[in-house]
Parts: structure tokens; sequence; C-alpha cells
């Protein structure tokens, strides 16, 4: 089967599974948010049958067993929108919805339903440091063997680099609009991927400036390999000792220094969403990194 | 002794061949001449045998009583003189050659230098800044320069421009002398110095 | 190959000397944007986050003037063959990073002497705090700067490249820099802010050990 028809099928059923499943947490994710936050609403997924008037035995997804609360209950199984009431303990109903899909996506705090973007945001961000990291390993083969082909693929893998780095600036700027109110806040996170645009910027700049063939391919060599270990630092580090608002950052409440991606504060269901993204993604940057290769290549030859 | 070997040297510059397939031996006492018409690569091929520049192709070798020459140490042991040549104007004579060997680390008794200096007629200028000099007193400057750390190689691209007769004279006999020595690399338009020469490069086409 | 750095570090010194290039355009530039900022604040207050980031703005952009001259000047007049005659190319690096440094360390104590005497509301409590902040941030910021200003002396359009490709680069380390400045403005213990210096460390370190097995490819042609 042709790459171009799997990375479509493949792009259609990340979307239809990010935006298909529910946020459902469990009762015990219930009772924690109510110490932390006491007007916060949960939605859980669950089976209830009745013990009295109004008043319910309820089995969530993962087994726990609860009281609930509630007047005009229509259907026994569903999402449950619950708050925790400590001093009666019992749960009390402020909404009800209908689920149909088996799959349920965990209940992320401060993200909820905006946990979605995850699955975009996170892995076009993963695959721009890939991109980074292959122009840095090309640099470096370019610098061993001064085989112009090396140059290329260095540049190409570069700009791809940039431009996912772009799209997740992006999605995490559209992300921000709706978690924390505006689209740009200067969070750590948001200045270190503005500063990483920065520096790949500098390295097209710096390739423009250079007339010479030679010259330039080894001087991009040079600085795709600085610019690369200054990666890390950026994307990994830096965001996750400073305080900011983005998860991971130090003050993250359920996952100081790491973030719902690396601390499993995803479900098993939406992990595999999560890597079908990836794959998608990845093989999207490859695909289109092989066929620019080519065209450069073709074009430099012609010359 | 001491050998110079190149095999089958090319040089591309910006998608333009410079030369290609040039071949020398040479060893104690000989010099081997470049001769070319202007832009046929005299002073590409000069830098590349000094180690200023790199080869796009092929090999070149040094050999000091039969062991390769590493080309990290090779700065040490070659003099090299050329019109592009710039020299510090903010210092004086005898300064840029004290400070050159300094970074060498091969410094060595000021009378060395005064001594130099007055082998290539420098030795009332030695105070003065270099700004100050003509362009034939840089040029025995530079002489001076290529032999301060005593080489056993010289590379001499266009020796004797900007030179006064007594200047060509000069030249001309440190030349003859090293070669006894050492071995010597000579680019030159100037047939008078051709005499000089053991085998010859020519790089027109 | 250090022992030869020092000569090339004692070289740019005496260089400099002689021909005051970077020196009084720097001087130069640092009094002129402290009158700037005396004039357009008049007699207000500002608060210490903004004495802290202007205090390092200025330093840096100040730097930027200076920091290329190293490279960009042996490449201008011509010089660069005769270095390459006398030296292998890592002790060119260290001679340059080590001149560079220098500069770095004077560059911000001119700037702190000024700052002191004119800025109003510039009240340091920690001053060996301070102090070792403008140490550690010389070594930050000379390490990186040294690299660029090596790989954009061989670009055409020297003067505008420089700041585009140093200021990404180098933005973290200011930002921690400037971080530091404030706490020593307000008192607080060096002790609370090792790992900081840590974390300068440990970037400096990173930039410096892969610059100088990059200096290599720059330097020779």
């Amino acid at each position: 089967m042709k790459l171009k028809y799997f990375i479509g099928i493949l792009f259609v059923l990340v979307i239809l599974l990010s935006f298909i499943p529910k946020i459902s947490g469990n009762l015990t994710d219930v009772k924690f948010y109510s110490t932390i936050d006491t007007t916060k609403i949960i939605p859980v997924k669950g089976v209830i049958s009745e013990i009295s008037n109004n008043l319910y035995k309820f089995i969530d997804k993962d087994g726990n067993e609860g009281r609930l609360y509630a007047s005009n209950i229509t259907n026994k199984e569903g999402i449950f929108y619950l708050k925790y009431n400590e001093y009666e303990n019992y749960f009390t109903l402020k909404k009800f919805e209908n689920n149909t899909f088996f799959i349920t996506f965990p209940f992320i705090p401060g993200l909820e339903e905006k946990a979605r973007i995850i699955l975009f945001h996170v892995p076009v961000a993963w695959v721009s440091v890939l991109a980074f990291l292959i122009s840095m390993f090309y640099g470096i083969r370019y610098l061993k063997s001064e085989n112009f082909e090396f140059d290329v693929k260095s540049v190409n893998s570069a700009s791809l680099g940039f431009l996912f780095c772009i799209l997740a600036t992006v999605t995490g700027s559209i992300w921000a609009r709706f978690n924390w109110g505006s689209f740009w806040n200067w969070d750590p996170r948001e200045t270190s991927i503005f500063i990483l645009l920065l520096i790949y910027a500098a390295y097209f700049a710096l390739r423009s400036a250079i007339e010479v063939e030679e010259k330039k391919a080894k001087l991009s060599a040079v600085y795709s390999i600085i610019a690369f270990v200054t990666v890390p630092f950026f994307i990994f580090i830096l965001p996750r000792i400073t305080s900011g608002l983005h998860p991971g950052s130090a003050d993250d409440v359920a996952s100081p220094g790491g973030g719902p991606v690396i601390k499993s504060g995803m479900s098993f269901e939406m992990r595999i969403v999560f890597f079908l993204s990836l794959i998608a993604f990845t093989l999207l940057f490859f695909w289109i990194f092989i066929l620019r290769n080519r065209v450069t290549e073709l074009e430099r030859k012609k010359i | 002794m001491i050998r110079l070997f190149g095999e089958s040297v090319q040089k591309v510059f910006n998608g333009r061949e410079v030369f290609n397939n040039i071949s020398f031996d040479i060893h104690t006492p000989s010099c081997l001449g470049i001769i070319g018409k202007n832009g046929s690569g005299k002073s590409t091929l000069i830098k590349i045998i000094a180690g200023l520049l790199q080869v796009t192709k092929g090999k070149i070798l040094y050999e000091i009583d039969g062991k390769t020459l590493s080309p990290d140490k090779l700065f040490k042991r070659i003099g090299f003189l050329s019109p592009y040549l710039q020299l510090y104007d903010e210092f004086t004579g005898i300064e840029n050659l004290i400070i050159f060997d300094e970074i060498r680390n091969q410094k060595k008794e000021k009378e060395f230098y005064l001594d130099l200096l007055k082998k290539v007629e420098l030795y009332d200028r030695r105070n003065d800044l270099l700004r100050t000099y003509s362009s034939g007193m840089k040029q025995r400057l530079k002489i001076a320069f290529a032999l301060s750390n005593e080489p056993d190689v010289l590379l001499f691209d266009e020796p004797t421009s900007n030179l006064d007769d007594t200047g060509i004279e000069l030249i001309h006999s440190i030349m003859k002398q090293h070669k006894e020595r050492g071995i010597l690399v000579i680019a030159s338009n100037d047939k008078s110095d051709y005499y000089l020469f053991d085998e010859i490069i020519n790089l027109n086409k | 190959m250090i022992k030869e750095s020092f000569f090339i570090l004692k070289k740019d010194y005496k260089s400099e000397l002689r021909n005051r290039y970077s020196f009084n355009s720097l001087l130069l530039f640092v009094i002129i944007t402290i009158t700037i900022l005396l004039f357009s604040l008049g007699l207000e207050d500002i608060s210490l986050d903004i004495h802290a980031g202007l205090f390092w703005i200025i330093v840096f952009f100040a730097a930027t003037n200076g920091l290329s001259r190293t490279f960009v000047s042996e490449e201008e007049r011509g010089t660069t063959l005769v270095l390459k005659l006398i030296s292998e190319s890592g002790t060119i690096f260290l001679g340059k990073l080590l001149f560079n440094l220098c500069l770095m360390l004077l560059l911000s104590l001119f700037v702190f002497i000024l700052y002191l005497f004119f800025m109003n509301g510039f009240l340091i409590k920690n001053y060996f705090l301070f102090f070792v902040t403008i140490i550690f941030g010389s070594f930050g910021l000379s390490s990186a700067s040294t690299i660029i200003a090596a790989i954009i002396s061989k670009a055409s359009n020297k003067g505008t490249l420089y700041p585009i490709l140093s200021f990404p680069i180098l933005l973290p380390l200011l930002i921690i820099l400037i971080g530091l400045t404030k706490s020593s403005m307000i008192g607080k213990s060096i002790i609370n802010e090792l790992n900081q210096f840590l974390l300068i460390i440990s970037y400096s370190g990173i930039l410096i050990t892969v610059s100088f097995l990059l200096f290599d490819f720059i330097w020779k042609d």
C-alpha cells in the first residue's frame, strides 16, 4: 500500500479517536479534587442501582463504590458529573450525559476536556525535536565527509523541524487561550519554544548570509550542532524546574517536574491513541523529508 | 632530510575546479617551482602545501628523516611568505616577530631577532610601527618572519614583489642558502626566479 | 596549548591598548545608554525587577558590540593567515575566549560602577552574591559568544548577523542572571541560589566543550 494513503488513514483514525471518547475520572479523583477545589465538578462513568428514595449505589468504571444522591435520574448508565459531599459521605449529581463509546479518557486536572490537545500538541513538539536531532546528525556527517548530500538533508530536516515547531507553538497557544485565558503568557515553556524558534530562524539567516557553498555547508553544520546541544536544555530541563502554568512545571500539583505524558497521567486507552498520533506525525515527517531530499538533490544535480 | 610529497591533488572552490591531478615529490636539497598565469591557482596551491587550505581530493605529506610530520605540527617547521600575508600594523617590527614566537612557544633571546632584522636590513626601523613601513620594508619584515623559526621548509609566493634590487639580491641569497639545508617551494611569475627550480608545476591549462 | 593561548590574550590586549577599537566604542555605548535611561526616568522610582533587567540589557548589548570583534577584526584586516601560521586552532579559540572573558568582566564592572553612581534605587543588599553573579555571568556570556563570533566572522553581513545568532543562545543565561541579580538586591543568601549557578556552569560548560571541538571546522578553510 502506498505510504501516503497509510498516513492519511492513520490521521483520520487519530482524529476520530481523539474527539469521540469522553472524559471520565473515577470516584477517587472526585474525592481527591474536592479537597483541593470545592467548586470542581468531575465526570465519572459508571452504573447506578437504587437503594432508596434519591439515594443510589454507584459503581464507577474502575470498580470503586460509593453512594450517590440525586433526583431526576433517567438512565442507569452513563457519564455522571459529580461533587463529593464529605460531611454526608455521598456524591451529588450535577449533570448527566449518555455515553456510547467504549473508550474514555482519564480526568487530568487543569485540562479536563482540553486534554485532547495533548494528542496533537505533544507529538508535534516531539517530532520537531526529532527533526532537529536529525539535522544535527547530518551536520556531523557533512563535517566528516564534506559530501553535499548530507548538507541537503541537514537543511531539509531543520526546515521541517522549524515547521513542526511552529505547529507546536500554535497548538500550544490555542490551548493557552482555552486554559489560561490569553494566547501568550511568557510561561517558561512558552518562552523556551519561542527561543527555539529564534535559534533555528538564525540558522536560516546564517545560511543566507554565506555565498560560498563549502563555507555555507560547513558553518551551517557547526551551527546545527551547537543549536541542538541547547535543545535538551530548553525542552527538557528549563521548563521543568521553573514554576509556571504549563503542565509539568515546578508547581504542577498533580505531576510536578514531569507532566501527564511522562508521569502516567494518561490511561491505557489514551496512551494508545497518543502513540498512534506520535507514529502518524513521525511518518508524516519522514515522508515529507524523503520527498524533499529527492527534489533538492535533483535540483542540485541539474545545476 | 626533508621530503615533500603530493599525489593527485585537486582543489574545487565554490563549484569551480581550480586544478586537478597535481603531483610532486622533492627532498633536500630541492626547490619546487609553481608557475602559471594570473588566476591559475598558484597561490591556492602553495597555501595548500603550507597547510593553510585543505585539498578537495588527493594528499600531501611531509617526511622528516623518514617520519611523517603531523599536519598539526607543520606550522612549527615552515616559513611562509606571500603578498597577502598581513602582519600587525599597530606593533613595531621587532614586536611583531617576538609576539609571533611567543605564541608559537619558540621564543628566543632578543639578540636573535636583532640579528634577523639586521639580515633583512630593517635594524634601524625595528622600533617603528609597521604602519609606517613602506611596502618594500613590509616585504622584508615578512621575510624575517618566515625565517624566524629557523624552518626546514620555506614557502614563498611571489618572493620578489615590492623589493628593490638590493632586496631581490637579498632574498635570492637567502633562498640559495636555504636550499642546502631544507626544501623550498616558490610560486612565481618572475623569470629571474626560475633558475632555482628543480621540479616545476605548471598550472597553465 | 594553554600557555600559548595566554600569549594570544596578551597580543589582543596589547592590540586593544594601542588601537582602542573595542574599548572606546563600548565605553561610549554604555555612557550613552545610561544617559538616555536617566533622561527618560527622571526622578521616578523603578522596581528592583526592572533595575536588574536594565543592568543586564546594557551589559548584553554593549557586549554584542565588543565580543564579535575578536574574530571580525582579524578577518577584516587579513591577519588570520598569520595566526594560522603560528598556532593550532585550539590555541586560537582558547585565547579569544580568554579575551572575551576579560572583556566581559571589565564591561560588567564598568556598567556596575556607572549604574551605581547614576541610577537611584539601585541598592544591593548582598554584594557577595552580586559579584559572584557577575563573574559567572561573564563566564557564561563569553563562552557562547566566542564560537558565534567565529562563525559570523566567515559570513558576510557580520554586523547584523551576530546579534541574531547569539541572542537566542544567550537568552536563558540572561534570564538566570537577571533573577540572580534581583536576589542579590533583595538580600537573598547565596546558598538558596546554588542550583542557578549550577545551571549556568552546566550550560556554559557544554557550550564551551562543543565549541572547542567544532572550532577546528570553522577555522580551517
